[in-house]
């Protein structure tokens, strides 16, 4: 287990994160939650920039806050909004990673800047959004890091921005031992890339599921006031009001297929799920 | 450590420009006092203190010092990288104001030994070192703005101390010349005593300073 937060517990002012979740050698891990639900401060807790209150977090099988320069060489992390200065080029950073990473990749870094349209020289304030987002990734994969704490890294970026990062991040993957944590508000981006997600919201876990089950056995029932009222309800997650009647998530889609073929039945994405989990009311 | 003392020094070539001017400004002053010596003693090496303080800035923006400790870099060494490139820049600040001020000395004096021109400066580097060290712990716990503010009062305090001390010192004749009898005695003890206490304050601040960012969450 490469990630491992146990019960840990964040108090903010008018916010508690109360979680438990772990990042598998080999997998992708998706956080997926509404603004403010608790997915920045659990990636922080991760990356030992804030203390748990209680529970236990421990990253590469040492309490977050404990890891040495050493460890931390074996992790590559995006924050949102933040980097090296903006009065820093990249031509500048290029000997500081140098001299933090042994396995610093200087020659596929700079390659990979040419490939994103990402000049040397340019002092990194100048950069777009894109630019700067791109930068953020590339400075996390290249140095050959066992696990990857990513917390929004496509956050404002374009389509085709977007999808070099997540073929860069693809790429990353291919030896197969390495681990990927990644938050984003796009579910788009994480249904093709994750294996398993979280899902959380006003800081607590409401779900965690493989990618594939979901796709293949969540779906989510439309029906008429009637038809929610004659429906076993054993298998329902979360129901909600509609104009219509009541939309249902199920975690069980082919076992009301088969016994409820006159219920419009939609297959289950990220987004539902988010959306039934969150807004809906139990079943 | 090696990695953010050359992300500092980055940053402070990328401000080249500007610090260029600054010298300009010192040499110029220089040139247009008579007995301005000294200027660039403090001129220089109060900048120089000025801008490691302000590396906290660069890094502060948009919460880049977080940024940076998830880099493989302590927060232990962050202070310690900190007052390290405090000392190498005010240092070699206070090397290049000491050629400075000798070369001026010899223009405008030649008869003039240079080394006389050697305890004023090291007072200056003694002090604005002092005070470096001093607003670390101040940034590191309210912020770059807040911290330099404090460095500032500091100064204004230390000024005012002095001006104190000069004033009261005319009004206590006897009790000045029987100090200096006392220091003028015990010269080797008097300068230990002062360098003791000068290290156990910069210890105590570098302490303080790593205390503060070991809990400090971003």
């Amino acid at each position: 287990m490469l990630v491992r937060l146990h019960e840990a517990e964040k108090h903010y002012d008018s916010f508690c994160l109360q979680c438990s979740l772990e990042v598998r050698e080999g997998y992708v891990t998706g956080l997926i939650g509404p603004n403010g639900a608790g997915k920045s401060t659990a990636f922080k807790l991760i990356l030992g920039l804030v203390c748990p209150e209680a529970g236990e977090v421990s990253v590469l099988g040492k309490t977050a806050r404990s890891l040495t320069s050493d460890d931390k060489e074996a992790v590559g992390a995006v924050l949102p909004g933040s980097g090296f200065s903006g009065y820093l080029s990249i031509r500048d950073i290029l000997p500081v990673l140098k001299s933090m990473y042994r396995d610093f990749q200087e020659e596929d870094f700079i390659k990979r800047c040419g490939q994103f349209g990402l000049p040397l020289d340019k002092k990194i304030k100048e950069f777009s959004t894109g630019m700067k987002a791109k930068l953020k990734v590339l400075t996390a994969v290249t140095h050959k890091a066992k696990l990857l704490v990513l917390d929004e890294p496509t956050a404002g970026l374009d389509v085709i921005a977007r999808d070099q990062i997540l073929d860069l991040l693809r790429e990353y993957m291919m030896p197969g031992d390495r681990s990927v944590l990644i938050s984003s508000h796009i579910s788009g981006d994480l249904e093709g890339l994750c294996d398993d997600f979280y899902l959380i919201d006003s800081g607590k876990i409401l779900l965690h599921e493989e990618t594939d089950v979901l796709l293949e056995s969540y779906g989510v029932l439309k029906m008429t006031e009637e038809q929610y009222q004659a429906l076993d309800k054993e298998w329902i997650l979360k129901v909600k009001r509609e104009p219509y009647g009541y939309s249902a998530l199920t975690g069980q889609r082919q076992y009301y297929m088969e016994n409820y073929p006159e219920i419009t039945m939609e297959k289950g994405s990220m987004d539902d799920v988010i959306t039934m989990m969150v807004q809906g009311g139990q079943g | 450590m090696k990695g953010l003392l050359i992300k500092d020094w980055k940053l402070l070539k990328n401000q080249g420009r500007f610090y260029a001017v600054i010298v300009l400004f010192a040499l110029v002053v220089m040139a247009a006092s008579e007995s301005g010596y000294t200027f660039a003693g403090y001129y220089l090496t109060f900048l120089a203190s000025l801008f490691t303080l302000s590396t906290f800035s660069y890094d502060e923006e948009n919460g880049g010092t977080g940024f940076l400790m998830t880099l493989p870099a302590d927060r232990k060494t962050y202070v310690k990288e900190k007052f390290l490139f405090g000392i190498l820049l005010t240092g070699g600040s206070w090397l290049v104001s000491c050629l400075l001020s000798a070369v001026f000395l010899m223009l405008r004096k030649p008869g003039e030994n240079p080394l006389s021109l050697i305890p004023p400066m090291l007072g200056f580097l003694a002090v604005f070192l002092l005070l470096l060290f001093a607003a670390i712990p101040m940034i590191l716990r309210f912020g770059p703005e807040k911290g330099r503010l404090g460095l500032v009062g500091m100064i204004g305090i230390f000024t005012l101390l002095l001006i104190i001390i000069s004033r009261t010192a005319g009004s206590a004749d006897a009790a000045v010349e029987s100090l200096k009898l006392v220091l003028a005695r015990y010269t080797a003890a008097s300068v230990s005593v002062a360098v003791i206490l000068y290290l156990a304050v910069i210890q105590a601040c570098y302490r303080i300073s790593v205390r503060i960012m070991e809990k400090r969450e971003f």
